[in-house]
């Protein structure tokens, strides 16, 4: 029984929305790099437990790190509005959730290049991701830009992504990755 | 010239930087917050050890890793294509998703990989 009202009417949009069956595991609050390490370890027995082939997986714990280091990279903890992060399967598919809130600046950069990437021919992503890869530049502070990229690259561009302005140039980001077709791996 | 260790913590893997024998191993999990941090004395002790002249191994095996961490890989391999030591990289994975990390990798770097299947 979850009690918090807030993550109840979460769980009950995603389940409608995506068709979630079983929730894997389901984050709200407080993010961490203690918390992704040990998130992607639960994530990794339960698809493994759900005989998941080791490609998928692999895959998973990639896109899943990339969304949980940007949650805790960009969260906003000021806004009083905390991040989700869900990792959920029906029938067919693999779905991994997440929502943070971002900066109007950030809103900008996030939105083109997500749009950017999603309208890229399928045929191409690969030779595109090359090269944006090969250009990138690893910051001081370790970034280097490439988090959605490979989110998107990993899941074969299965990405849907939401943007609403909650307050004060602050706005949600909701953003929904297909993994896979359960059935057939990579 | 010293021999680098790291060991591997929750989100960062073991790293055995061997100057005598030539080789350097990078095992683990691989998903710093700062990953150019993370390299930083790797890349160090791999300046020193160019100096040698000597061949070197680079054995890479990541159970995953963060695309920061990717790209310090590839910085790695760049650094070691810039002088004529000879150096052979070998790529171990358990699956075709890490050996697809390996491949583009060996793309873009233009160096030659061994891939290891585990």
């Amino acid at each position: 029984m979850i009690e918090d009202p807030k993550i109840r009417a979460l769980l009950n949009d995603i389940s409608h929305r995506d068709k979630i069956k079983d929730y894997l595991l389901v984050i709200y609050g407080q993010f961490n790099q203690d918390i992704l390490v040990s998130a992607i370890k639960l994530i990794e027995k339960k698809l493994v437990l759900e005989k998941f082939p080791a490609n998928v997986i692999t895959k998973t714990k990639i896109i899943c790190t990339e969304m949980l280091q940007n949650i805790t990279k960009h969260k906003q903890e000021d806004t009083g509005i905390l991040p989700y992060f869900i990792v959920g399967t029906n029938d067919k598919t693999l779905n991994i959730l997440s929502g943070n809130i971002i900066t109007e600046s950030s809103k900008t950069i996030i939105e083109s290049k997500l749009n950017e990437y999603i309208k890229i021919n399928k045929g191409d992503f690969r030779s595109y991701y090359v090269e944006a890869f090969k250009n990138s530049v690893l910051s001081n502070k370790g970034n280097a830009g490439l988090g959605l990229l490979e989110i998107v690259y990993r899941s074969n561009q299965n990405v849907k992504f939401k943007m609403q302005d909650v307050k004060d140039g602050y706005f949600s980001f909701d953003l929904d990755v297909v993994v896979n077709e359960k059935a057939t791996g990579s | 010239m010293k021999n680098l260790i790291i060991e591997s913590t929750i989100g960062t893997p073991k790293v055995e930087f061997d100057i005598k024998a030539g080789s350097l191993k990078i095992t683990g999990i691989c998903t710093p917050e700062n990953p150019k941090q993370f390299f930083e004395p790797i890349m160090s002790t791999l300046n020193d050890f160019q100096g040698t002249g000597k061949p070197l191994t680079i054995e890479i095996f990541l159970e995953y890793f963060n695309s920061g961490s990717s790209k310090a890989l590839l910085n790695l391999f760049l650094e070691t294509a810039k002088t004529a030591n000879e150096t052979n990289i070998h790529w171990l994975s358990e699956d075709e998703e890490l050996k697809d990390a390996g491949i583009i990798l060996e793309e873009i770097s233009g160096l030659k990989f061994k891939y290891i299947d585990i």
